[in-house]
């Protein structure tokens, strides 16, 4: 004879298996998605890509900083005062563009990566003056190549190039032949045709440390 | 009337029991290989971009602390070895602080260069800063015993510089290898400066516009630096002789118009008045000291490096 019970423990035993069922579908499942949370993904680089690329943005500034006819110095230097960016450039916002920039370093980023699907940010950023109304704990910053706004795992890689006082623009003008870095004016603001911007940081033969950053995706 | 147990309510449970404690070892598995994958893909990866930047850093500032030392060597004439000292240490000590401040702002690494004058090598610059003939340094050999030339440019006044081919100033240079630079510089039918320079068989020859009156001459590299220079303005220069330099000597001395000067490796090595002395001007050649090789340390500190190198830095190359 079955008891008044059976059913309800029949539905009780459905639900146990029910409820146990679900319990491990969702550990198979959480452990399957999990599974791919990794420093490596996340994005569209695996991390040996990354390092290549990284090390092939390095070397390709250190290349070009040690090109004897135009290197890192000089192309920081290639400036066009009356246009308010790099002497060739197409607008003081892309710099250079797609184009790239001239010389050694324009070569080796069309090489290394134009050529091959990547796209590229070259900036330069300069220290102020602790003097100045800019100095407020920021560097300042041009663009030599503007492509876009970098992707969220792109590569940067940075090189440091040293300017001296007495050195003088590498494209001068009639009006700046000869005339040394700590005599150019560097204030955009002052109504004035034609200006540098990277100013005197300081006293002394060193006139700024600035960084050429590379930024790779 | 029998009743029966029903066996299933116990295994009921015990399914139930078993599939919680199923699903709690798959997640913890998970957690674990999850916890170690992450872990050995970001470690290596932050240790070695790490390095990389501690060796860029110290490439940098070799290539940096050498093109300061040279422009302060070469910035001004009258001042006496302590002088440069500290003007050399004040310029290192003032791109220390720019460089400092640039890695601050852009990574987190604490850099510093600091010069050790006590260490670091002293040697002779030989000078004519303005324009004149070359008559003052004499004639016979300018270096002593165990000297070597390390940089060496002429800058011409052209338009005052002799057209006389067969009688024109010449330099000639001999090393220790037995090879002979001999380098003959003057003015040619277009007003141009011809710079004509062989090491035995070996022969070059150049022809420059003058830019402003001017043309620069490298002796030690061999380059010309005019306008529209013939050959690229390459010629056989110091640094092609295969030896170290031992002799130098200046001829026809009057034929040229402009000024020079040189570094050797041996401080108070010239014979000619130290340019802070009395009565000298600015168009005699005088001596006045140079650093040689500038000792130099150099640090970083990131998050997983930390790098300390005490280095010479070569002002001037002999090779």
């Amino acid at each position: 004879m079955v008891g008044p019970n059976s059913d309800s423990r029949g539905q009780a035993y459905t639900i146990e298996s029910v409820v146990g069922g679900i319990l491990v579908l969702t550990a198979v499942l959480f452990a399957l998605q999990s599974v791919v949370v990794t420093p490596t993904t996340g994005g569209s680089i695996d991390a040996e890509t990354k390092g290549d690329v990284r090390q092939q943005a390095d070397d390709v500034l250190v290349t070009a900083a040690q090109n004897e006819s135009f290197d890192l110095n000089a192309m920081v230097r290639y400036w066009d005062q009356d246009n308010r960016t790099f002497r060739g450039a197409a607008n003081p916002e892309v710099g250079y563009g797609a184009r790239g920039p001239p010389g050694n370093i324009g070569t080796l980023l069309e090489e290394t990566f134009s050529s091959r699907g990547w796209y590229y940010n070259l900036e330069l950023r300069y220290l102020h003056p602790p003097n100045s109304s800019s100095f407020d704990g920021e560097t300042g910053s041009v663009p030599v190549v503007y492509q876009g706004t970098p992707a969220d795992d792109a590569v940067v890689s940075t090189h440091r190039v040293t300017l001296y006082d007495n050195q003088t623009l590498s494209s001068p003008t009639l009006s700046t032949i000869g005339v040394e870095l700590w005599e150019l004016d560097t204030n955009a603001t002052d109504g004035e045709d034609g200006y540098y911007p990277i100013p005197n940081a300081e006293d002394g033969p060193v006139y700024n440390v600035v960084e050429v950053r590379l930024v790779v995706w | 009337m029998v009743s029966a147990t029903l066996p299933t309510d116990d295994r009921a449970q015990l399914i139930l029991v078993g599939c919680v404690v199923i699903a709690f070892i798959v997640v913890s598995v998970t957690l674990v290989i999850n916890t170690s994958l992450y872990t050995q893909s970001a470690a290596p990866a932050l240790s070695n971009d790490q390095v990389e930047d501690a060796r860029a850093f110290d490439l940098e500032t070799r290539k940096g602390t050498r093109a300061l030392v040279h422009r302060i060597n070469h910035g001004e004439r009258d001042r006496d070895a302590s002088t440069l000292q500290s003007d050399v240490g004040d310029g290192v000590a003032s791109y220390d602080g720019l460089l400092a401040e640039s890695y601050a702002r852009s990574e987190p690494a604490s850099v510093s260069v600091t010069y050790n004058p006590a260490p670091s090598q002293y040697g002779t610059r030989v000078v004519q800063a303005e324009d004149g003939d070359f008559e003052d340094v004499g004639g016979g050999n300018l270096l002593g015993s165990d000297q070597t030339v390390g940089w060496f440019a002429v800058n011409v006044d052209v338009f005052n510089t002799s057209d006389d081919a067969s009688g024109s100033f010449e330099l000639t240079v001999d090393d220790t290898a037995g090879e002979t630079l001999e380098m003959r510089l003057y003015q040619n039918d277009s007003s141009n400066l011809t710079v004509r320079s062989s090491i035995g068989p070996a022969s070059d020859e150049t022809t420059c516009d003058p830019i402003r009156d001017r043309v620069l001459v490298d002796v030690y590299e061999g380059q010309v630096v005019g306008d529209h220079c013939t050959n690229e303005g390459s010629v056989q220069g110091i640094e092609d002789l295969d030896g170290r330099t031992r002799a130098l000597e200046f001829d026809n001395r009057d034929e040229v118009t402009g000024r020079f000067e040189f570094v050797t490796d041996e401080a108070d090595g010239s014979s000619l008045d130290d340019c802070t002395g009395v009565g000298v001007d600015p168009d005699d050649a005088c001596q006045t000291a140079a650093v040689w090789t500038a000792n130099v340390t150099t640090t970083y500190r990131g998050d997983g490096v930390r790098y300390e190198n005490d280095r010479d830095v070569e002002i001037y190359r002999t090779d």
